[in-house]
């Protein structure tokens, strides 16, 4: 019966082509459009930290005084740390594997041929346990050695695109090439694979969901010595006289972020008490004059919610596309209506000649159900080119349409027009089919 | 193979209640060819379509074939209907965008039978109303007559025991109107039990009964000589 079905179906949608065609695009314009921002949102609400989000954690110390009650976010933390307070959290040497962030600018110079020199490739100072915390996949080669993060050398470890930029091969480990300002030599101690996670989780303070990954990770050691400016945000609670790099790092500015991994509830309890005592010793040399002193630590999620990686505006924006989604299908009710309203005398004739009305039903949701299919492919295109305006104009590479979206998009498509056909085929199987059988 | 006892049917719109069909006594038995007639308005549809089981009834009683129609659901209903009815009607009712051969299946298809099965059928049907020819052609490219032999072929096809027929000579003339007539009594012949409608006094009367309906009720029935 429901081969029977499809068949009637087809030859009443290429019999009624406008109206048909019409349905579809009302159908293919709201999936199209709610597609576009589910996948958008779902990207946005991806983690990439996975099994590591519980254990990774950013650190914040209330880190202003001048007897403030308040500065930064609603919390009254900072997203960012000082460097003296970076530094000795470094320095503090917990058994937790850490890390310091920050990106700065460079220029890097190829070695091929005829390639001028670049600043498109971002570098991040980190400590080596960046690496592992952040699972960074190398290809050749791999962190430098503990020593460095101590006695600072001119090491690094780049990107294979970076790798092949400059040298115009994946492996090259051991080689050195000019950064930086395009003179000093920093000698590659591993490769890795593209590390792009989306959004930037490890650093938030330079984009959300940039379009290129890190290019270079240099060792942190060498922060005070290469003197180099950073590129992300800066902000601070009170005006301070600047005249160099040194000046920056003795300030009160905040610009770094500062990560460690705690495995379990004990060693979060541990570092709690760490960041307490610190703040007292703080305290106890000026700083951190204000209302309510304190350190904080938050994990992966914790962070991106609180980073509002998601605002509030994409969450009004999935409910319009669900809104507009919605008055698609209304759309598409008054047309099946009015699509079905010719075919009253073909269903009087079929219940004369013996269909129930869960047959002319069936018939007519089925119908129904395959102008939903080809508008939610429709809607696939559609959401497709959305997605691509959508990066086009957010400058990401995030929200693409997987699998699973394909198969979503489908369902919802089927599901909201099996919803949208109920009313008009009720309308076609409950009338009266001695009326229409009269009339000619 | 049918009987009727006092079945009364009102439409009840916003202003009115018409009493179609009032305290209605009939029975037809196996086998018999049976003519309508009456006034326009009197319930002669209205009689043929609870007899269908299309309409139901407000009071009364119906058997069909020694069921009781009153207790049945819709999907007991249409599969009755589907099964021992077979309907014509004055305006033929074909499905306009379907071919002859897809008409006639109609029934079939809720039926549920073989591809096999059905593909047997509806060629046999064509045959019999002598249109096997232009089964691929679409009731549009027909005649009147022709478009009405599809019709009472699609009735036949599945083998009902019981057809029912509303004025089908009514948009026909009267060498067409003769020829349909010859073919319901031709199927009467076989054994298939047939009530029929019409205006027509001299088709009401080359059936073996004649019942009048005015008003809602049967005024008078005649017993019409006729060898069976
Ligand atoms: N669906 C309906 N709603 C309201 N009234 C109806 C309906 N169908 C029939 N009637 C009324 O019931 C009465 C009987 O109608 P019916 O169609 O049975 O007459 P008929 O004998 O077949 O007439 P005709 O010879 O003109 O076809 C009429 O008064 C008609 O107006
Ligand atoms: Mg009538």
């Amino acid at each position: 019966m429901f081969t029977y079905y499809c068949k009637l179906a087809w030859r009443h949608i290429l019999q009624t082509p406008a109206l048909s065609l019409l349905i579809i695009m009302a159908i293919a314009l709201g999936i199209g459009a709610s597609m576009t921002m589910i996948s958008y949102y779902k990207a946005m609400a991806h983690n990439p930290a996975g099994d590591r989000s519980e254990k990774l954690h950013a650190v914040q110390l209330a880190a202003y005084g001048n007897d403030m009650e308040t500065w930064g976010m609603s919390d009254g933390f900072p997203r960012q740390l000082t460097h003296q307070d970076v530094k000795n959290l470094r320095e503090a040497n917990l058994s937790f594997p850490s890390t310091p962030i920050y990106q700065f600018m460079t220029v890097v110079v190829s070695q091929r041929e005829g390639v001028a020199p670049s600043n498109d490739f971002a570098g991040r100072f980190v400590d080596r346990d960046f690496f592992s915390m952040f699972d960074v996949k190398f290809l050749h080669g791999g962190p430098w050695s503990q020593s460095v993060d101590e006695q600072p050398e001119n090491q690094v470890v780049i990107s294979k695109a970076l790798s092949e930029w400059i040298f115009g091969e994946v492996n090259s480990v051991g080689k050195t090439f000019a950064m930086l300002d395009g003179i000093m030599q920093f000698t590659v101690a591993g490769v890795y694979e593209d590390f792009n996670p989306q959004p930037a989780y490890y650093d938030l303070t330079t984009g959300y969901f940039p379009r290129e990954g890190a290019g270079v990770f240099a060792p942190y050691s060498l922060v005070e010595q290469l003197e180099t400016f950073p590129m992300g945000n800066i902000s601070g609670w009170q005006p301070e006289e600047v005249n160099g790099f040194k000046d920056i790092l003795k300030s009160e500015y905040v610009w770094q972020v500062f990560w460690t991994q705690l495995d379990n509830e004990a060693a979060k309890a541990q570092y709690k008490e760490f960041l307490k005592g610190y703040v007292e010793q703080q305290r106890e040399l000026g700083r951190f004059a204000n209302q309510n002193p304190r350190g904080d630590i938050k994990d992966v999620e914790t962070w991106l919610n609180y980073n509002e990686v998601i605002s509030e505006d994409n969450r009004v924006m999935v409910g319009m596309s669900l809104l507009f989604l919605l008055v698609c299908l209304v759309n598409a009710v008054g047309l099946l209506l009015a699509k079905f309203m010719r075919k009253m005398n073909e269903a009087g004739v079929r219940r004369a000649l013996g269909a129930s009305k869960g047959q002319i039903f069936s018939q007519y949701l089925v119908e129904v159900g395959m102008l939903g299919f080809f508008g939610g492919l429709v809607g696939l295109l559609l959401a497709s080119i959305g997605l691509w305006a959508v990066r086009e104009l957010y400058g990401t590479d995030i929200a693409r349409l997987d699998f699973s979206l394909f198969i979503g998009a489908l369902l919802l498509s089927l599901l909201a027009s099996l919803l949208t056909g109920i009313l008009p085929a009720l309308r076609v199987c409950n009338s009266n089919p001695s009326i229409f059988l009269k009339a000619q | 193979m049918l009987r009727m006892n006092k079945i009364s049917k009102v439409f009840s719109t916003d202003l009115i209640e018409t009493h179609a069909l009032r305290e209605f006594d009939l029975g037809v038995a196996e086998g018999e060819f049976v003519t309508v007639t009456g006034p326009s308005g009197s319930g002669k549809t209205t009689f043929l379509n609870i007899a269908g089981l299309l309409e139901t009834f407000n009071s009364g009683e119906y058997f069909l074939d020694g069921e009781d129609v009153a207790s049945l659901n819709d999907r007991q209903r249409s599969q009755l209907r589907n099964q021992k009815i077979g309907f014509i009607f004055q305006s033929f009712n074909l499905i306009p965008d379907l071919d002859l051969f897809d008409n006639v299946d109609v029934p079939l298809r809720y039926r549920g039978f073989s591809a096999a099965e059905r593909k047997k059928r509806i060629n046999y049907a064509l045959e019999r109303v002598g249109l096997a020819a232009r089964a691929k052609h679409l009731p549009s490219q027909l005649s009147g007559g022709q478009q009405q032999r599809v019709a009472i072929a699609r009735a036949l096809a599945g083998e009902p025991r019981f057809l029912l027929a509303d004025e089908p000579t009514g948009n026909l003339d009267s060498l067409m109107a003769r020829q349909v007539m010859e073919l319901l009594e031709e199927i009467n012949s076989e054994g298939t039990t047939i009530v029929m409608v019409t205006h027509d006094p001299s088709l009401a009367r080359r059936a073996q009964r004649n019942i009048q309906i005015i008003d809602g009720q049967v005024s008078d029935q005649q017993q019409l000589a006729q060898a069976v």
